[in-house]
């Protein structure tokens, strides 16, 4: 049986529920996963309930997302106003950056329902994602629509790598 | 604490020089070094305490203070009690300094009396003839006291003892407290309704007008007030019901506000007080928050319709007691009361302070001393409540444009402001004074408790206030039909709004007549400068008006009153009721006394209408401008040029460079306010070689009614010899011999008018016509009525003549030609092109320096440019034949004619309908400036003669070389030719197809740009073709009914920026529209001009006959969001243009974001039908969009752009923290300030034009890497950039978005690019690009059951 080469979709926020996210592994490339070895991904949004919060003021927020089928742990960055990383880039910009990430991170509560997108990565070989951005659902509909989504997704898309080529 | 509080005395704080507190200055001050120490007994040196050198002001106090000064009669009783024989009751001496009372020596002499207080006058000066009768001064202070006293003889009795309490009391006897004892006022005004005795009176008749006297109780020497301790109240109890029509009564409340220098004061809710007459003294301490008491108070209901309120009127009965001191502001107040205590209790204590300086913090009716003042005094309640809130008003609209004497007159002229009001005011409402003494003694003659009907007297508005009056009623108007319109819906399962409520409604107007409304407006007239449209204006705002009937002279700086009108309000109720109602609908006085207008929503248009000149108009010129009068006399002699205006009449803009790229497209110079500015209006006018010259003769103005018996004379006789045979001569003799007759006659019975037909007269005026060709072949004589609007109308006698061809007799008329000529309006007289009628006549009055003359008078005039300036006068031109001015009698008779508005009256409210067109809106003649009267058959000869004129210049259509002078891309517009369909890939610049005109009812009118729930995908379609093809804005798509026939035109209105009122139900004419896509789709373009012809509100059984025809119109069958199939990015085919497909996806990144200021001008018409239009557009905008399956670019514009990027949303608070930015909340009562969008807007103002670009990151929102740049030389603030940063970053934190979108082809793609791109040097990414058609939120819900239904489905 022939394999074709994994397809990459690094720059799409794939919508994962979390049990398939956590059983990505990772490739040589610390920024790829891939997913049954047929997809490469980088990007994820993932939906579900804070279930923990880990608070380091002006280092990061580190939380776990429960959408039902696993937790994923998170991590939001807030020590962009002190990283090397973000010294190439003018202050101000940095700053509202900054700004942003403190208020999601003041809105990161257990038990509010969230939806985030962020990187996907690896800490101490399990897969956490590194918040981009977050919002918080209100509507309890969005959990299910999100569910949804992802089997659609899979079905239509994930799946079916041949197509993808 | 108390052992810190000093005590000192009153005379000791007042010579401090600053009134001292319990809370801060009584209180040793630590810091001291030397702190005074004051005691009853001991006086130390106020020198060196007093912070104040110069006692003769008091330093007002910097803080609130409390005040802790009760003051009580029962103190001085410690000194006084050994005087009376009981210890139940004090004495106080009333006229002697001295605190002694030698009682014995006085009682026996003189009178007492004992009774219930019950009325006290104001304190009043009396000319005294005998002063060394009285007093040593020439004039005796003092006031009345009506005390009801018991008529049994033993109360009677000088002997009776003093304590005896008396049952009945209900004899009034008035005492007079005169010189020392007037001090006493304010006492005796406390002790209204309590039970006295006065003793040591002195009994004597006084007069109290010329022939009349009463008896009556005058203080003396050692006159004695007794007051017992406990004080009886022995208040008679009114036992008449208060029916509000001027009863006396008591009422007590809580003072809201004082306005009007005090003669006003609002207590509770809606209940004012009138205190404007002079001699009432005012407490010092009614202030805001102080409760106060008022006793013998007339009531009134005014039952003015226009307001619910109830007037407490004063009159010299009536006493203010303050119950209790304000605790809002106290320091002036505790001021006050101190010396007026001082003043009571020791009057020396004040030495050394002027009475100035006392009453300086006193409310002083300052009016009251001019003419308008002692009007407002002979006024009743209701009627003078009225003056003062119509003063106030005039004062507000008036007062930057008149002068404050001119407003409120002064002691011997008659300002504005009671000119007016005293205009309006019905006779019933003046009242004679009679001075204090009369109108107390004899109280119930005076007439104040009688209060005459009031109630049709109309209220004269700030125009802030009355828009806002306006938007509040329009508002519950169009919520009560649109709840009406849900129910509706809901019954049939129907609901017309989304679930995301991001739909819009359709636009709803209501018209109000002005009989519903009771309200009058002042104002100018002005061309807003923004707008450009006409608007009524007086200092407080402003209102958008149609006049049809404006004189195209008007004056902008006169002020018309404006009763009689119409006044349409629209706007769509789904936005209308997110603001939800304003409350109350009926407007508070307290609007009109408060400085601020309450702030408006500006989610309405509310439009005036109006004519100036109907016969039974009583709108009229009230205030002159004395430029209005020279325009008045440039009109009295001289020659006219008679111009018309044909169906060519169109709108042009100016193009700096025709080669330029932008030039094509009118898109782009829209948002260019420079170009805009720049721009001209042209007016293809024929110049008829007919003359008019005006009569310069004094006597000629005679009034219509005169003219119209002196004409019916006149013109019998000559008509019979007309008909007799006497044929007019082979040359112009002959016609002369017509006026001879017409003069003839005039000698014998008509005196004047024998001078207005001189022939001398109009000889002499021709000799200033230096026109070229002075063999004037034809004459016709005429008089011409002008129009006046404040006086009566001005008749003059004049001459037509021709002015080119000599002819031998009538049947040669038709020789005469006519000439066009192009006529140039610039933007300071865009107005008169706005007043000019599609066919109607003018007159243009001869000036050999003006350029329209010059051209005039040169040899070809064919297709030139004159330019219109503000000093070119024309006056619109009627005529008939005085058949018709017989037999419309009513013309000039205001009682019998009818008018098309007031007609509105029988109709009911959602018929009614305002006429718009000059000709069919008035009865002949009576709203153009000037009307001719000919003979019945030299106007069919005129008739004939310009009809054949005007067939033989119309017809010959216009080439191309023969305007090669004029603007190339106007006349290129206009030679058009061939029918090419829609869309081609032609390279021609222009849309051609045939011009057309046509006229019809409009049904609907929806834009492309914003999420209106009721827009056909077919007309999109259709408009993107046309935008693609011609590279043009065409942002409306409006539905046309012509002949039961549903015709599409397309375009911008924002170019037809005076169509105030243009929407749905009005019935317009467009003028030359392009036929484009056969014939029931047709273009706007820059040469097309749309009147309307009228207004009407659209009644549902219409609406839904409209609805029905759309429905069924094949072409513009329904296509809503719901019908494009759902898909994913992914599924997407990238080189297949115009793909449609409905995405839900979320923002990554935004690749590139072009904002703009709109042009005000522009959008002001437009948007303001559906809704506040906000001054932000987005040309372009790219968008990094992810739905899971991949992402793509999607290139959005306008308001789909906005929605993307959340700019409708409420800004969220981290938002100007982030930004760093300082903002200033203004109008926090208004909701605006909210979104995002109103922030933008506020930076936009600063930068036409800001382009933001992504450098960083397109698939990770937090690394964007943005970069703001700015068109205008104006720094851009880091706040500024900062916040439109964070825009873009909260574009990308939002959720789901269901998004109509169409694939973008190559050739798209190319165009894209070519069009904006390049330009900004931003380069494509490698990702599907998409083009946004419609954006709208989710509903989770019907997302996920959508979704379960298609996966089961698979």
């Amino acid at each position: 049986m022939e394999h074709s080469p994994p397809k990459s979709l690094q720059n799409t926020h794939v919508k994962l529920l979390a049990f398939d996210l956590l059983s990505l592994t990772p490739t040589p490339d610390p920024t790829t996963f891939s997913r049954f070895g047929k997809l490469l991904l980088s990007r994820v949004e993932i939906l579900g309930t804070i279930t923990s919060r880990d608070y380091k003021p002006n280092k990061f927020l580190k939380f776990t997302i429960d959408d039902g089928t696993g937790s994923v742990p998170c991590l939001l960055w807030l020590n962009h106003l002190n990283s090397p990383y973000f010294s190439r880039r003018d202050p101000p910009t940095v700053r509202l950056i900054a700004n942003v990430a403190a208020g999601f991170a003041a809105q990161i509560k257990i038990g509010v329902v969230c939806r985030l997108r962020g990187k996907i990565g690896s800490y101490r070989g399990e897969v956490q994602v590194t918040v981009s951005d977050i919002v918080i659902e209100k509507d309890p509909n969005v959990e299910v629509l999100h569910w949804l989504d992802c089997v659609r997704l899979a079905r239509k898309c994930y799946d079916v790598v041949s197509n993808l080529n | 604490m108390e052992e810190n509080v000093t005590v000192i005395t009153i005379a000791e704080l007042i010579h401090r020089g600053c009134p001292l507190t319990g809370t801060s200055s009584l209180h040793s001050h630590p810091n001291r070094r030397n702190p005074p120490t004051f005691s009853s007994n001991h006086r130390p040196s106020l020198a060196s305490a007093n912070s104040n050198p110069n006692p003769k002001f008091l330093t007002p106090l910097k803080h609130p203070a409390v005040l802790i000064i009760k003051w009580k009669l029962p103190e001085s009783s410690s000194v006084l009690s050994g005087c009376s024989s009981t210890n139940s009751f004090d004495s106080f001496p009333l006229n002697s300094g001295s605190p002694f009372v030698n009682e014995t020596s006085t009682s026996k002499l003189r009178h007492r009396i004992h009774g219930a207080v019950e009325s006290v006058s104001p304190v009043s000066i009396v000319p005294c003839l005998n002063p060394g009768s009285l007093t040593a001064s020439t004039s005796i202070q003092g006031f009345l006291v009506r005390v009801m006293v018991c008529e049994c003889k033993l109360c009677g009795s000088k002997e009776n003892k003093i304590t005896q309490a008396c049952k009945v009391l209900n004899k009034p006897v008035f005492v007079y407290f005169c010189g020392a004892a007037s001090r006493w006022h304010p006492v005796m005004t406390k002790l209204v309704g309590n039970v006295i005795t006065a003793t040591g009176l002195k009994k004597k008749l006084v007069f109290i007008a010329k022939e009349e006297s009463q008896l009556m109780f005058v203080t003396v020497e050692n006159s004695v007030l007794h007051v017992p301790w406990l004080l009886e109240k022995r208040f008679p109890v009114s036992r008449t019901v208060i029916k509000g029509k001027g009863e006396c009564g008591v009422y007590t409340g809580v003072v809201k506000g004082v306005y009007m220098h005090g003669m006003i004061v609002e207590l509770d809710n809606e209940v004012w007080l009138l205190l404007s007459d002079k001699l009432l003294s005012v407490p010092h301490s009614l202030r805001v928050g102080a409760v106060i008491s008022l006793r013998n108070v007339h009531f009134v209901n005014p039952r003015f319709p226009w307001a619910k309120l109830l007037i407490l009127g004063a009159c010299f009965k009536t006493s203010i007691i303050v119950e209790s001191f304000s605790p809002l502001e106290a320091g002036g107040g505790i001021k006050l009361i101190l010396i007026h205590w001082l003043w009571l209790i020791d009057p020396r204590s004040l030495y050394g302070f002027t009475l100035t300086n006392l009453l300086g913090w006193c409310y002083t009716n300052s009016e009251s001393q001019s003419l308008l003042g002692k009007f407002i005094e002979t006024l009743s309640f209701s009627a003078r409540l009225w003056t003062l809130l119509v003063v106030s008003c005039i004062r507000k609209k008036f007062s930057g444009i008149l002068s404050e004497k001119e407003i409120l007159g002064s002691k011997h002229k008659k300002g504005v402001a009671q000119m007016y009001t005293s205009s309006r005011l019905p006779s019933s409402v003046i009242r004679a004074r009679h001075g204090v003494f009369t109108e107390l003694c004899k109280h119930e003659s005076c007439g104040c408790g009688n209060e005459p009907y009031c109630g049709n007297l109309k209220l004269v508005l700030p125009i802030s206030c009355f828009t806002y009056h306006c938007e509040a009623t329009g508002i519950k108007m169009l919520l009560q039909s649109d709840s009406d319109r849900h129910l509706l819906c809901e019954n049939n399962q129907i609901s017309s709004l989304s679930s995301s409520g991001k739909s819009y409604g359709q636009s709803k107007r209501r018209i109000f007549p002005s009989e519903d409304m009771d309200i009058v407006l002042l104002g100018s007239l002005k061309v807003s400068p923004y707008s450009g449209r006409l608007q009524l204006v007086d200092m407080t705002g402003s209102i958008d008006v149609i006049v049809p009937d404006l004189s195209l002279n008007w004056s902008a700086n006169s002020i018309y009153e404006v009763i009689d009108y119409g006044l349409m309000v629209e706007g769509i109720p789904e936005v209308v009721d997110r603001l939800g109602s304003p409350g109350k609908e009926l407007f508070s006085c307290r609007s009109i006394f408060n400085c601020a207008p309450p702030t408006r929503k500006e989610k309405l248009s509310i439009i005036l209408h109006f004519h100036m000149s109907k016969a039974t108009s009583r709108n009229l010129l009230f205030y002159p401008s004395v430029d209005w009068t020279n325009d008045f006399k440039e009109f009295e002699s001289g020659t006219f040029h008679l111009i018309r205006c044909p169906y060519l009449f169109f709108f042009c803009y100016y193009l700096r460079t025709c080669n330029s790229k932008r030039k094509r497209s009118l898109d782009a110079f829209q948002g260019d306010p420079v170009i805009a500015n720049r721009s001209s209006m042209f007016v293809e006018a024929i110049v008829l070689p007919w003359n008019l010259v005006l009569d310069e003769k004094d006597g000629s103005k005679q009034s219509t009614k005169v003219l119209r018996d002196q004409w019916n004379q006149t013109m019998d006789q000559s008509t019979s010899e007309y008909y007799q045979g006497h044929v007019p001569g082979k040359r112009h003799k002959t016609d002369y011999a017509s006026s001879g007759a017409l003069s003839s006659g005039s000698v014998v019975d008509l005196g004047d008018v024998d001078d207005v037909l001189n022939t001398h007269s109009h000889r002499d005026s021709r000799k200033e016509w230096k026109c070229k060709n002075l063999n004037f072949s034809l004459e016709i004589p005429c008089f011409a009525t002008v129009r006046s609007v404040n006086n009566p109308n001005f008749v003059s006698s004049g001459i037509l003549y021709s002015t080119k061809t000599s002819v031998k007799s009538y049947v040669d008329v038709p020789n005469l030609t006519a000439e066009k000529v192009l006529l140039e309006f610039n933007t300071e007289n865009s107005l008169k092109y706005q007043l000019l009628q599609i066919g109607g006549y003018y007159i243009i009055k001869h000036h050999i320096e003006d350029s329209f003359c010059s051209i005039k008078d040169s040899d070809n005039v064919s297709c030139v440019k004159a330019l219109i300036t503000s000093k070119t006068h024309i006056w619109s031109l009627t005529y008939s034949s005085h058949e018709v001015l017989m037999n419309n009698k009513s013309l000039h008779d205001p009682s019998q004619n009818d008018s098309s508005f007031s007609s509105s009256k029988a109709l009911a409210m959602d018929q009614i309908e305002l006429l718009l067109q000059r000709v069919s809106a008035c009865s002949l003649g009576c709203c153009s400036d000037v009307h001719l009267h000919l003979s019945a058959n030299e106007m069919d000869m005129l008739k004939l003669n310009l009809k054949e004129l005007e067939e033989d210049i119309i017809k010959p259509t216009v080439r191309p070389e023969e305007t090669s002078n004029t603007s190339p891309c106007l006349w290129n517009a206009m030679t058009l030719s061939g029918l090419p369909s829609v869309p081609t890939d032609s390279n021609c610049l222009f849309p051609e197809g045939n011009l057309v005109s046509l006229r019809g009812d409009v049904v609907a009118v929806h834009g492309f740009d914003g999420n209106y729930a009721d827009v056909d995908v077919s007309c999109e379609r259709l408009c993107d073709a046309f935008r693609l093809r011609f590279f043009q804005e065409l942002a409306n798509c409006i539905h046309v009914l012509v002949d039961d026939q549903l015709v599409r035109v397309f375009g911008t209105l924002n170019e037809h920026v005076y169509l105030t009122g243009f929407g749905v139900g009005v019935n317009a004419t467009f003028h030359r529209i392009l036929e484009v896509g056969g014939s029931k789709s047709l273009m706007l373009t820059s040469v097309s001009f749309i009147v309307i012809n009228l207004i009407r509100v659209v009644k549902e059984p219409y609406v839904e006959k409209c609805s029905e025809l759309l429905g069924n119109s094949d072409t513009c069958k329904k296509d809503c969001i719901d019908t494009v199939s759902s898909g994913l990015i992914s599924e997407l085919t990238p080189c297949l243009n115009c793909e449609t497909m409905r995405i839900r996806c979320r923002v990554v990144a935004v690749h590139v974001l072009v904002l703009e200021q709109k042009n005000r001008l522009c959008d002001d018409l437009r948007l303001k039908t559906h809704t506040r239009a906000h001054l932000v557009n987005i040309p372009l905008a790219g968008f990094v969009l992810d739905d899971g399956s991949s992402s793509c670019c999607c290139w959005a514009d306008a308001e789909r752009a906005a929605t993307l990027l959340r700019l409708h949303e409420e800004l969220p608070q981290s938002a100007l923290e982030s930004s760093g930015s300082t903002l200033k909340w203004v109008a926090i009562d208004n909701n605006a300030w909210r979104t995002t969008m109103y922030h933008l807007e506020r930076i936009l103002k600063k930068h036409n034009r800001i382009t933001v670009k992504n450098y960083g990151s397109m698939v990770d929102s937090s690394c964007q890497d943005l970069s703001v740049s700015i068109s205008s030389e104006n720094a851009l603030s880091s706040s500024d950039e900062n916040f439109l940063k964070f825009i873009i970053f909260n574009a990308c934190f939002g959720t789901f978005w269901i998004l109509v979108a169409s694939s973008m082809g190559p050739s798209a793609i190319r165009c894209l690019e070519k069009q904006h791109l390049l330009e900004m040097e931003t380069p494509m990414h490698s990702m599907q690009n998409i083009w946004a058609r419609e954006v709208c939120y989710t509903n989770p819900i019907t997302e996920a059951r959508n979704m379960f239904q298609e996966l089961l489905n698979r």
